[in-house]
């Protein structure tokens, strides 16, 4: 049986363009996935992708590029101990966004697991039980806003950005037009508006990207629900 | 009376600084045991290890400015007045924020394990088999290179 990539439906390939945030599960019990995928759809202003492994997951990752992940530890339900476990992703995940918000949600009382979980910058761990949902809803809530937080740090840089550009634009037409009014003061203001915005577009610009061999492959809106 | 040969001590190179390390276990037996294999080559290391049976005690000589604190989670189970690993992790994170806490603790408990890591220590581990040999890698790795992560 093959479960499938289950909820973007028909509008999927427009999902970056909404202002929803975007929340990823992965998670291989199909009870708990629904439930977690109820539970976090009541939140009004995100979209929740349920996957059944981590393979599955990442090959949608740039597609979805989700701000927010939910992992599950063990992730070999059909006994396949190639797969990978939620440490692997967490790692692969990290080592292309080290700010990425990631929640571990798992049955193992293992402490050797929760702490390899947390030193490789998980938020959080949770344990499998009967508080388990209501300490879930209360930490995504707090990434939720997290993630609104830093959403609106990006778009004021950018603002930024596109002003000193402006800023700079006119400036270097005005010392050119050689007008009579730009004086030293006018010179200098246009030297460090354009230092800024020069400094900024380079430090916004280094972006990584992970290698996924099947990455090439373009997802259309029918490939959702196979 | 015998004179004491003169020694010019302005030529005389200093001893290599040795990083101060704590281990703090209310367990006499497990922290002799425990200082005892650390101290073993004392002369090839640059550390050196302070053993310390109650939180109060360690407390009281952080003026000699550990390079990494080893700490037990239960340290008061006869004494509920004495400090605990929590309070001593709140203690010497208000004094020294920077420096290493490695919890070994025999409590299998995950709730433990979560606590202290929020609390921001270094690591968390069990006292089995491999802790010995573990504590002296991280020790290691913590004094040559300083924190990895």
């Amino acid at each position: 049986m093959k479960t499938a990539v289950r909820s973007p439906g028909e509008d999927s390939v427009a999902v970056k363009n909404t202002d929803d945030i975007r929340i990823a599960v992965v998670e291989d019990d199909p009870m708990f996935r629904h439930a977690v995928e109820y539970y976090l759809k009541k939140i009004p202003g995100n979209r929740v992708f349920a996957f059944s492994s981590g393979e599955e997951c990442f090959r949608h990752y740039h597609q979805l590029d989700p701000e927010i992940i939910i992992l599950d530890y063990k992730l070999d339900d059909r006994e396949d101990h190639r797969a990978m476990n939620g440490l692997d992703i967490l790692s692969e995940v990290k080592s292309v966004d080290p700010a990425k918000e990631v929640l571990f949600v798992s049955g193992q009382e293992n402490v050797d697991i929760a702490t390899a979980a947390i030193k490789g910058g998980a938020s959080a761990y949770i344990l499998k039980d009967d508080l388990a949902m209501n300490k879930l809803m209360d930490e995504v809530r707090a990434m939720l806003f997290n993630v609104r937080h830093r959403r609106e740090e990006v778009r004021n840089s950018k603002r930024l950005i596109a002003l000193c550009t402006f800023a700079g634009f006119i400036f270097l037409i005005a010392y050119l037009g050689g007008y009579g009014w730009f004086t030293l003061p006018m010179k200098i203001l246009f030297a460090v508006t354009g230092t800024i915005a020069a400094l900024l577009l380079l430090t916004n610009r280094s972006k990584k990207k992970m290698h996924i061999a099947s990455e090439d492959k373009t997802v259309k809106p029918g490939d959702w629900l196979d | 009376m015998q004179t004491q040969p003169q020694t010019d001590h302005s030529m005389k190179l200093l001893p290599p600084r040795k990083y101060p390390v704590f281990i703090v276990d209310d367990d006499e037996s497990y922290l002799a045991a425990l200082g005892f294999r650390l101290m073993k080559d004392d002369a090839h290391h640059n550390y050196k290890i302070y053993c310390y049976s109650s939180g109060e005690e360690a407390i009281h000589h952080l003026n000699l400015e550990p390079k990494v604190i080893i700490l037990d989670y239960y340290l008061n189970p006869k004494d509920p007045e004495a400090m605990s690993g929590l309070d001593v992790i709140r203690k010497v994170r208000m004094v020294h924020p920077e420096i290493p806490i490695v919890i070994l603790s025999g409590q299998h408990n995950i709730n433990i394990a979560l606590e202290t890591l929020h609390q921001g220590v270094y690591t968390y581990l069990l006292k089995d088999r491999t802790a010995l040999s573990k504590v002296e890698q991280i020790i290691r790795a913590l004094i040559h290179e300083g924190p990895l992560s």
